[in-house]
């Protein structure tokens, strides 16, 4: 049994899908992610790593 | 009596705002908590968003690649891979920060007396956990058909590779509990360490 693709069902599958990944990574870098004042760990951000 | 009452509860109320003292602060704090709440619903719309979007992805994937014959749904063996490998590497590319987010806190108060090993810690468990991840996905991967699979998708392979997301998942939640439960003696054994080292005139 062999699958045969329809070359427009798979052109506009993979269109759409490559929209929803584009918007989805829109969404991830224009978001604040920041969480919550107080999860704050300063002085684990403050270490300095000289090596890194 | 109701005069008499009212005004032992005037004295009580008007004593119990001398006693309290003004907190500078105060104001800023609630800003900061209401500026908090508005950025933790702000996240929870857009995680779901995110969500919805991946699982339409992965939905027009499906839809672009399977045919339907005599009623049979058929995927090429290779497209459900392919599928597999991108929700591997999205997971890890997930759970990663997701776990740090949460964990964070938990190895700064572990480490509050080195914070420098701490964030040395945090950062090289990152590293163990890409490689974990890397070195699975590269071990379990197929070039060709297995032994029971067929050219287009059977039971066989779909088992194959739903155990493949439920290895990575399983391995991931062991090391990362055994991780939370080694952490505390890890970071009690660096300040005892640490306070060995230490002159006895300084311990003192």
């Amino acid at each position: 049994v062999t699958v045969t693709y329809d070359l427009a069902r798979v052109v506009a599958g993979l269109g759409l899908a490559a929209v929803l990944l584009a918007v989805a990574a829109w969404l991830v870098r224009t978001t604040d992610w920041r969480p919550p004042t107080e999860a704050d760990t300063p002085e684990l951000d403050g270490a300095t790593l000289d090596d890194w | 009596v109701s005069a008499h009452t009212e005004e032992l509860l005037r004295d009580a109320l008007v004593s119990g705002v001398a006693a309290a003292t003004e907190s500078d602060d105060l104001f800023a704090r609630v800003q900061l908590s209401i500026e908090d709440d508005r950025r933790r619903r702000l996240q929870r719309r857009r995680r779901v968003l995110v969500v919805s979007c991946l699982l339409g992805a992965i939905a027009a994937v499906v839809a672009a690649t399977i045919d339907v014959k005599e009623g049979e749904v058929l995927m090429d063996w290779w497209i459900l891979e392919l599928l597999t490998n991108a929700i591997l590497i999205g997971l890890a590319l997930w759970l990663g920060p997701f776990i740090k987010r949460f964990g964070k806190s938990y190895a700064a108060d572990v480490f509050r007396a080195t914070p420098r090993t701490g964030k040395s810690y945090v950062l090289l468990m990152d590293i163990a956990y890409y490689l974990i991840f890397t070195a699975y996905i590269l071990f379990t991967i197929s070039f060709e058909p297995k032994g029971s699979w067929e050219d287009t998708v059977n039971a066989a392979q779909l088992q194959h590779e739903t155990a493949r997301i439920g290895g990575i998942v399983l391995i991931i939640g062991v090391l990362h509990g055994l991780n939370i439960l080694s952490l505390p003696i890890i970071g009690r054994l660096f300040t005892l360490n640490r306070h060995l080292d230490e002159p006895p005139s300084a311990r003192a």
